[in-house]
């Protein structure tokens, strides 16, 4: 076999030019799928990362009333949603790949938050419980975060990130200053700040929405001094961090489907469900994903008709190598030795190319990362497939010519001229 | 008995019409034999030696090599025959020009699946035996045309065949190429190879032990080749005068030629259409006689330029 691939490099060698112009057609059809893969791997991580946030791995389970999350204003609780029992918040933590869980309820800010006479506009203010700030992983950047005593001593106080320290302190020391919220006074303790920048790409309202929601600051009360703003209890949600990105779904869905098993509830589009955060991302993924398979498609005929070049070369190369294969049928080669020597050079030719095709790619991925600016993801798995592909295009291209030559008569072939 | 063919018929089909090519040839080798099978063009001996190379089959009729029944083999244990019973020298060489001398040695060893150091060892080996030694890295494009059959020998002799199996093997070399690779033949057989060769040309028939003659597809006789003759050689050639009709020709080097034709059997048998015997050089320009002669003669000559 070793010996095979010896004899196909030289042989390949010996025709360099005519090698080279066969290996093209493979070459251009594995750089095209190689850039495509790399380009579409890119676009899905920078997708993933501006709509999820990179190394945040949280997924929120949120009460949704049809397609949009259940809105309070003044009707409360709907009827037949119980309190999610830390017993409940256990099981969740139990799933799969859920490293943690969290407890909150939360409600968008309309002039509800002042310092002095500075109030916030849009915002988010949440009730959250003792984990949720180590669940979402938020650095303390400044001050402290809740401790046992807020929740067993009902303390006013109150944690915010850094948008909302900007907005309502304008460059002033914020701890240990006393904010209003709904009228009840709370102490700042502590500014945190997400363990990864979240810089968006804001393609549509829709999109923008989601993120005003994300960037226009929040302030955080221990949720035991939430029913002192809201005589009414709140429909909790539920934060899960996971372990990766790419278990969010999942785990979000069997969350919400525990939950709903609670639900007593006369309408059903009541229900809980996990933020759609990371089906945006899939649905914008789907999208580019099926132009991007049709590429993927033509740059598969390239394969197809580089194969067909291969099939052609090979005839060519087993009819002036006539006479060599009637010496060695001859002296003693038996057929499938000849069909191994062939079929082992077509399959050298095309991984050849398919390895050229993949440092072309690659190098073209990169080009395209520079000019478009989009990320590009060099996809490992995909460049060892490519090779192993164009290899079995060899083989498959490679059957016709080899059996052909395994099948001459060494008496003709040797006579050939 | 190395060789046993037994009323071997070979017809080949040509647009429906069924040509037969041999007739009821019976052929037997001993161990150590060196014969030569001497025909015309057209005389059926390629297609025999075909059949004796494991590289045809015989429409009818059996074969033996070293006991075992050819004609029952299948394809892959025809190949596997051909690698360990029979080695081959063709008038072309037939050499890889890629490859090193070794490399072509070594092919064999390697469809034998033999080990790559021991195949180098025996490569080099072989190369010494016909006398190549110091031409081990050569590539056939720098060795000249009597080295180039000594490779294909020591090739054909690396897997220790039953027999060497030999077609036309000076055709392609001037006359004192071939007689170097007559010599190395001669040598191989008083080592104890047997060897068959397949030639037209009577000098080289007459280095031989043995000649089958075979016209038209049949054995028309057989005659003691080089041991038988010597002594007797004198002899031999003023029978030769008596019997046939002795031409004298020249060919266009101003060689002298020599023919005969056995008026008692009926055949035509050409026995050697180079002058070699006589002037030693120049015998691998036949087929270019001047138009003087008997015409039969021309045809032949003519046809024997394509054979």
């Amino acid at each position: 076999m070793l010996e095979n691939i010896r004899l196909s490099f030289q042989g390949l060698w010996s025709h360099k030019m005519r090698s080279f112009l066969t290996m093209l057609g493979i070459i251009i059809g594995i750089a095209a799928i190689i850039a495509i893969v790399s380009t579409i791997k890119g676009t899905n991580e920078q997708i993933k990362e501006n709509l999820i946030g990179s190394g945040e791995n949280t997924v929120n389970v949120q009460l949704y009333q049809g397609d949009y999350t259940y809105e309070m204003e003044y009707n409360g609780v709907p009827d037949g949603v119980p309190v999610i029992t830390e017993e409940r918040k256990e099981e969740m933590i139990a799933l799969d790949h859920v490293e943690g869980a969290s407890l909150y309820t939360a409600r968008d800010i309309y002039n509800t938050v002042y310092y002095q006479n500075t109030g916030m506009s849009g915002g988010r203010l949440y009730g959250i419980d003792q984990d949720y700030l180590s669940t979402c992983n938020y650095i303390i950047k400044k001050g402290r975060g809740f401790c046992g005593d807020d929740y067993k001593k009902f303390r006013n106080v109150a944690v915010m990130d850094e948008d909302s320290a900007e907005t309502l302190f304008q460059g002033t020391d914020p701890i240990g200053k006393t904010i209003e919220i709904q009228q009840q006074p709370f102490i700042v303790v502590g500014i945190i700040t997400k363990s990864s920048k979240f810089e968006p790409v804001i393609n549509s309202m829709e999109e923008y929405y989601t993120y005003a929601q994300r960037t226009s600051g929040v302030v955080y009360v221990p949720n035991t001094a939430w029913p002192m703003l809201y005589g009414y209890d709140e429909p909790q949600s539920l934060v899960l961090k996971l372990d990766s990105v790419d278990n969010m779904t999942k785990a979000g869905k069997e969350a919400s489907a525990l939950l709903n098993t609670d639900l007593n509830v006369s309408d059903d589009t009541l229900k809980y469900q996990a933020a759609d955060l990371l089906k945006q991302a899939e649905d914008i993924q789907k999208l580019s994903q099926s132009t991007n398979a049709m590429l993927v498609w033509i740059a598969g005929i390239s394969l197809l008709v580089g194969g067909i070049g291969v099939m052609n070369i090979m005839l060519v190369s087993v009819t002036e190598r006539t006479q060599e294969i009637g010496l060695k049928k001859a002296i003693g080669a038996r057929k499938s030795k000849i069909l191994g020597q062939f079929l082992t050079e077509a399959a050298v030719l095309t991984s050849l190319g398919g390895l050229i095709g993949v440092i072309v790619g690659v190098v073209l991925a990169e080009v395209i990362s520079r000019v478009s600016g989009t990320l590009v993801a060099i996809s490992i798995p995909a460049a060892v497939l490519a090779v192993v592909f164009s290899m079995v295009i060899g083989i498959l291209f490679g059957l016709l010519p080899s059996y052909k030559a395994a099948n001459l008569n060494p008496i003709d072939a040797l006579r050939h001229e | 008995m190395i060789l046993d063919l037994q009323n071997i018929f070979k017809d080949y089909q040509q647009d429906k019409l069924v040509v037969p090519v041999l007739k009821d040839v019976s052929l037997q080798v001993e161990e150590g034999e060196y014969v030569a099978i001497m025909g015309p063009s057209g005389s059926g001996k390629t297609t025999l030696m075909n059949i004796i190379g494991c590289l045809d089959r015989p429409t009818s009729g059996t074969y033996q090599l070293a006991g075992e029944d050819v004609l029952k083999c299948r394809d892959k244990e025809m190949s596997d025959l051909r690698l360990r019973s029979i080695g081959f020298v063709f008038q072309s060489f037939q050499l890889l020009s890629r490859q090193s001398a070794m490399d072509n040695v070594a092919l064999p060893l390697s469809y034998a699946g033999i080990k790559k150091k021991e195949r180098r060892q025996r490569a080099i080996q072989a190369l010494e035996r016909v006398g190549l030694g110091d031409r081990v890295a050569f590539k056939p494009t720098q060795l000249s045309g009597g080295q180039k059959q000594r490779v294909a020998i020591a090739r054909a002799m690396v897997n220790n065949p039953k027999i060497l199996l030999a077609d036309e093997p000076t055709g392609a070399l001037d006359s004192k190429s071939g007689e170097q690779i007559m010599e190395l033949f001669e040598r191989l057989n008083e080592e104890g190879v047997t060897i068959v060769m397949i030639t037209h040309d009577r000098n080289i028939a007459s280095k031989a032990k043995r000649i089958v003659h075979i016209i038209d597809g049949v054995i028309t006789e057989e005659g003691a080749g080089k041991e038988g003759r010597e002594g007797a050689k004198s002899q031999e050639e003023s029978q030769d005068h008596a019997d046939g009709i002795f031409i004298q020709q020249k060919n266009i080097d101003g060689m002298p030629e020599e023919r005969s034709v056995n008026g008692d059997a009926g055949h035509i048998t050409e026995e050697g259409s180079g002058g070699q015997e006589d002037s030693g050089d120049n015998s691998q320009k036949r087929g270019k006689h001047k138009k003087r002669g008997v015409s039969i003669w021309k045809k032949n000559g003519k046809e024997e330029k394509n054979g």
